[in-house]
């Protein structure tokens, strides 16, 4: 398993945190979790990692949405501490929502 | 104490009797003997004797020059297979042999080293002669810097497990893409192919091989650590619906059907052909991946063009 890890900055907010994962899992990787790490400026951020696909997912990954607190009968596909707007948050959960018309 | 061995050891100072110069000379050479005997023990080899003789093994095979020559004129698939896994079996068996020679030759000289250089350094502890005394340590001197001259040029120091690791590395490799092209058909792995592969497999298990694989492993680590790390952006809707769009048409590309278009697309990236279907796959999914401002619209553009890009 080939996996790349990127940095998801600790500047974005959450929604943009999801917008910038279901755009490197539109290239074909899939998300396998993140930490707390510091980058090149010396700024606490987040480091992330992404396996990456040679074929396609089946079944399909669906959308990556980041949530503060899971709705109930909503299962994370990945749980852990994220920078979201510059603050630490200590648990934020990865969900995946169907794609539109998969 | 009775130290008999040692001490009735002739020295030119030595108890009464007649000088004998050359005896010291005599007994050092004896003690290089010793070395030699130390060397051939198979005890220190660590490997149990070996059900068959790697040979005799490879003499019954019977794998002829002209049977690899018939692996390129291959026409099923079943005679590829056959002549490949005879061959393969052949490089296999001789690599082994190849490793234990060279983890028992690394074990004979360093127990010929350690047991000759002990009965010297002992030696010369005990007599009482002060020049009988250099001479042993002249000797044990000697035999460290002597087997140290032959470990450093044959062995490597003490690489040889890290170099046997790199070896099998590079072999499964090869291994690998030999078991995956002979569950293809002819047309896709042909016999020039399977015979291209036999000889990566027996390359791979050679000490150069070996070498480079270690250092290439120790380069990619160091620009992995050196490479700056992306930072992501938050991309539209619009972006990664189209991102989705290209992805898919790469993975698209599966079998024979799809090469030409994909090999199209890699022309339109300026990249060169590929032969089998999954290279052509592995070639776009790398350029898709490479750092570049227009890589989305370069990807599309290339991919529409060969008729790849799906609605």
């Amino acid at each position: 398993m080939d996996t790349e890890q990127v940095e998801l900055p600790g500047t974005m907010t959450l929604e943009q945190q999801s917008k910038a994962i279901e755009g490197e899992e539109a290239q074909g990787r899939r998300f396998v979790g993140a930490m707390l790490w510091v980058n090149g400026q010396h700024k606490v951020s987040n480091l992330a990692s992404f396996e990456i696909l040679d074929d396609e997912p089946d079944p399909p990954l669906g959308r990556p949405v980041l949530k503060l607190t899971l709705a109930t009968g909503d299962t994370a596909a990945w749980t852990g501490q994220l920078i979201v707007k510059g603050s630490a948050k200590a648990e934020v959960h990865l969900v995946r929502v169907p794609l539109d018309g998969a | 104490m009775h130290l008999a061995p040692f001490s009735q050891m002739p020295t030119h100072a030595g108890p009464p009797g007649p000088a004998r110069p050359a005896a010291t000379p005599w007994r050092l050479l004896g003690m290089a003997v010793l070395a030699l005997a130390l060397a051939g023990c198979s005890t220190l080899r660590g490997t149990p004797q070996r059900f068959a003789a790697t040979d005799e093994v490879v003499k019954a095979i019977d794998l002829t020059p002209a049977d690899v020559a018939q692996l390129v004129s291959a026409t099923t698939e079943g005679e590829r297979n056959a002549l490949q896994r005879q061959a393969i079996a052949v490089i296999d068996l001789q690599f082994h042999q190849f490793v234990r020679d060279l983890a028992a030759d690394r074990a004979d000289a360093a127990a010929g080293v350690a047991g000759t250089t002990l009965v010297a350094s002992t030696a010369g502890a005990f007599v009482q002669s002060v020049k009988a005394k250099t001479n042993y340590a002249l000797f044990a001197a000697g035999t460290v810097g002597a087997f140290g001259i032959v470990d450093k040029s044959y062995f490597y120091e003490k690489t040889v497990p890290a170099l046997v690791a790199a070896m099998k590395a590079a072999r499964a490799k090869v291994l690998l893409s030999m078991r995956t092209g002979q569950g293809q058909t002819i047309s896709l792995y042909d016999g020039t192919a399977a015979l291209a592969d036999l000889e990566d497999y027996y390359s791979a298990g050679s000490v150069l091989v070996a070498i480079s694989e270690i250092t290439a492993s120790a380069e990619a680590t160091q620009q992995q650590a050196s490479v700056k790390i992306r930072a992501l952006t938050a991309m539209s809707d619009d972006e990664i619906g189209r991102w989705r769009k290209v992805t898919k048409s790469i993975w698209a590309v599966k079998d024979a059907a799809a090469l030409p278009k994909a090999n199209l697309a890699l022309k339109a990236l300026s990249l060169p052909e590929e032969a089998s279907p999954q290279a052509a796959k592995a070639a776009l999914l790398r350029f898709k991946s490479a750092e570049s401002a227009d890589r989305l619209t370069t990807m599309e553009n290339a991919l529409r063009t060969a008729g790849l890009l799906l609605p």
